[in-house]
């Protein structure tokens, strides 16, 4: 039997040594494959994956509004190969402009467009998954919650949930709704996780750049390590993650912070019940000065990275997508991933959620709105992909992308409660295809009744077609998220809303 | 201009100025009584027994989805207790409040020079600026109290404050006083008191009283 060289070491040595090694295997530049073959040499083929499971993980979690449409981006194989397809920008008709000579298939049931080839070369870890639990917001289906980023979430507040909006700055009802739900949102989940794993690494974004008055939901579930920091306009960005040698650090030491919040906490210690707030509010208050200490003193507070881009970094990301339409614009998606790429592959963070958008199109929609969209979608992604495989950490990292309040059916005067409601998934452990179907059922006046071949999430087969609203809910796309992050299933099963659901096992490889 | 608001310093004239203005407060109030202050957003439905979510399908309405119009089906109301507190979470006072306390607290105007780092941290502290969509954002989070430490910093070390402040060292009953609006309780001084005895000088024990009472939920929070 080969004798592990770690074996010959005295048991305090050993961990003192793996520990050293598991440190150093952690610089993104060693591939994760050396990784695990040099500690299956030094510890065996057990420990090996015990300590890889301790390694850091980045998150990066797209959400797209108004009710996104992939069609131009992934076409379902049952419209990419259907003959005779009534296309068309209205009616019943699909929302599919090229025809099929213009299409590619690819391994795992993929077609794409001229609009999505950029991601050619990424598709054996982009895996498709759109036939997701659809969403319920009172005007036809638009909510800032989502029942795949939260499973459970409802309208109305029972015993264990709580409001999801309230950490939503200048939130408003219309077209976002109120929910409830007692289920983190993934790239809250994940910043809490990250940090329990590295103490000190800092606090995950959430970079709020829709156009319009319309949310997001970021919900911690009641933990305050979970909340995202909200980051509302590319300023404010620029302030949080400064380009120049700038003391962020408020004090002048950890001791100093140390003593400073227990200070306040103790002044604080009366005024939950003097204004009769909740032992949840306490709680939640205690866990941000405690994650406060770290941010008052941090020696990390001053890594510096220059997040605004060169031209050449604009040229790189710009090139080929669509400006954002509308008026009130914040950022374009490229600006938003390209400055992603640098906060994950700098450190200064795990986690980044971005909220964007493109405007809510109803009843006519036409070739130029698909074409915008895929393109919005696939080609800074591409190159964020393409990035972090440069960077060596893809990886280590999960994109995870969702048509944030429902997608659409494939006719053009379709909305967000019915049809389509997606998720794309990339990079660690995802296996790439496009999984489930969209077929056409029909002639249904000028165009389709459109049917859906939802997945059994147990095999991926594809279940008898449906014509309604009955899909996938949405806790098994919620914990495919999340073990493809490698969280483990015990963590996920605290939550009541997705414990006895299971990862949809056939999109990922481990 | 309208017939019910006169800017005449007449006397005689500033009697119909006088009703103007009672009847259009009238009409305002009229206005904001019958319409609430959160247009087309019905409050949120109070806990109930219903668990499931009904999934509509089709349009709701075209002239509800990008209108200001107020949205279907609104939860009846409780009209004994019509308006919640949020209880839940902390809340960040509006900016502008935390910024009028401030200078009151430094007997100063909201202009001062000592403001400067605050004001440049505003949208972070979770001032509004709506030509950005950035909403008002009342979260005390961590990151909130990193800047606001910052942003506080050049006040706690002005000469207005020391000036204001003498004894704060000692005796930080004064500035827990302006600060709170109220007299501090014993725990709240025992605190302080604690925190000073393991500064190294008078100076930093000063800085860190001073942080401590305008970092405290007391001042920013209600």
């Amino acid at each position: 039997m080969k004798r592990r060289t770690t074996s010959i070491l005295a048991p305090p040595r050993r961990r003192s040594f793996l520990k050293t090694v598991a440190g150093l295997l952690c610089v993104p530049a060693v591939p994760l494959i050396a990784r695990y073959r040099i500690l299956d040499e030094l510890t065996g083929t057990a420990h090996a994956e015990d300590l890889l499971a301790q390694e850091p993980t980045y998150f990066v979690e797209l959400n797209l509004r108004d009710q996104f449409d992939f069609m131009h981006a992934f076409v379902p194989p049952g419209i990419a190969t259907y003959d005779g397809l009534r296309r068309g920008d209205r009616g019943n008709r699909c929302v599919l402009f090229h025809d099929a000579s213009a299409l590619t298939q690819h391994r795992g049931n993929v077609f794409l467009t001229p609009d999505s080839q950029a991601l050619v070369p990424h598709l054996d870890q982009i895996a498709v998954m759109e036939l997701n639990e659809v969403c319920n917001g009172e005007i036809h289906g638009h909510e800032a919650a989502g029942p795949v980023r939260s499973p459970g979430r409802q309208k109305t507040q029972t015993a264990g949930k709580a409001a999801m909006w309230t950490s939503e700055p200048g939130y408003q009802f219309q077209g976002n709704d109120h929910h409830y739900s007692s289920t983190p949102t993934p790239a809250s989940l994940h910043n809490r996780l990250q940090k329990e794993l590295t103490p000190g690494v800092r606090n995950g974004v959430a970079m709020k750049f829709i156009s319009r008055n319309h949310h997001v939901c970021h919900f911690g579930a009641g933990d305050a390590r979970a909340e995202l920091d909200r980051i509302q306009t590319r300023d404010t960005l620029f302030q949080r993650f400064p380009d120049t040698v700038q003391d962020l650090n408020a004090l002048g030491s950890a001791e100093e912070a140390a003593l400073l919040t227990r200070a306040i906490r103790r002044v604080d210690d009366d005024f939950f019940d003097r204004y009769g707030l909740s032992q949840a509010a306490r709680t939640h208050h205690e866990a941000t000065l405690d994650e406060a200490v770290g941010r008052l003193y941090s020696a990390d507070n001053n890594k510096v990275v220059s997040l605004p881009l060169t031209p050449e970094e604009v040229e790189y990301w710009s090139t080929g997508v669509p400006d954002q339409v509308g008026s009130a614009i914040k950022a374009q998606i490229w600006e938003a991933l390209a400055w992603t790429e640098k906060l994950l592959t700098h450190g200064l963070t795990r986690s980044v959620a971005i909220d964007w958008d493109y405007l809510d199109v109803h009843d006519t929609r036409g070739p130029e709105v698909l074409s915008t969209m895929a393109q919005q979608f696939a080609i800074p992604l591409a190159r964020l992909i393409q990035r972090l495989k440069d960077a060596g950490i893809y990886e280590q990292t999960v994109i995870a992308v969702f048509s944030a309040d429902g997608g659409r059916a494939p006719a053009a005067n379709s909305y967000g409660n019915t049809g389509k409601n997606s998720l794309v998934l990339c990079g660690k452990n995802v296996r790439g295809g496009y999984y489930g179907d969209v077929g056409v059922a029909g002639p249904d006046g000028d165009g389709h009744r459109y049917d859906y071949h939802v997945p059994d999430p147990q095999t991926g087969v594809l279940r008898p077609p449906v014509t309604n609203n009955d899909r996938l809910e949405g806790a098994y796309a919620w914990r495919t998220v999340m073990k493809a992050l490698g969280t483990p299933d015990s963590t996920l099963e605290a939550y009541p809303d997705v414990a006895g659901f299971h990862a949809l096992d056939f999109m990922l490889t481990s | 201009m309208s017939p019910l608001i006169s800017t005449s310093l007449d006397p005689c004239a500033r009697r119909p100025a006088r009703l103007g203005a009672r009847f259009f407060t009238w009409i305002c109030g009229l206005g904001l009584t019958s319409a609430g202050c959160y247009q087309g957003a019905p409050p949120p439905p109070s806990p109930a027994a219903e668990t499931t979510d009904s999934t509509s399908t089709g349009p709701e309405s075209e002239a509800e989805a990008d209108s200001g119009g107020s949205s279907t089906g609104t939860p009846e109301v409780d009209d004994a207790a019509p308006f919640e507190l949020p209880t839940d979470q902390v809340q960040l006072l509006p900016f502008p409040a935390r910024m009028a306390n401030l200078a009151a607290v430094a007997h100063v105007r909201t202009d001062h020079p000592m403001f400067e780092k605050a004001y440049e941290l505003r949208i972070l502290l979770g001032q509004h600026d709506y030509s950005q969509i950035a909403g008002p954002d009342s979260a005390w989070t961590a990151d909130r109290v990193q800047n606001w430490v910052r942003a506080i910093s050049p006040v706690c070390a002005s000469l207005e404050v020391h000036t204001a402040y003498p004894d704060l060292v000692q005796d930080p009953r004064a500035l827990m006083r302006t600060a709170f609006g109220r007299e501090p309780t014993d725990a709240e001084v025992e605190a302080l008191g604690q925190l000073t005895a393991a500064a190294a000088d008078e100076q930093e024990a000063f800085r860190w009283s001073c942080l401590a009472v305008l970092s405290s939920l007391e001042f920013v929070a209600f």
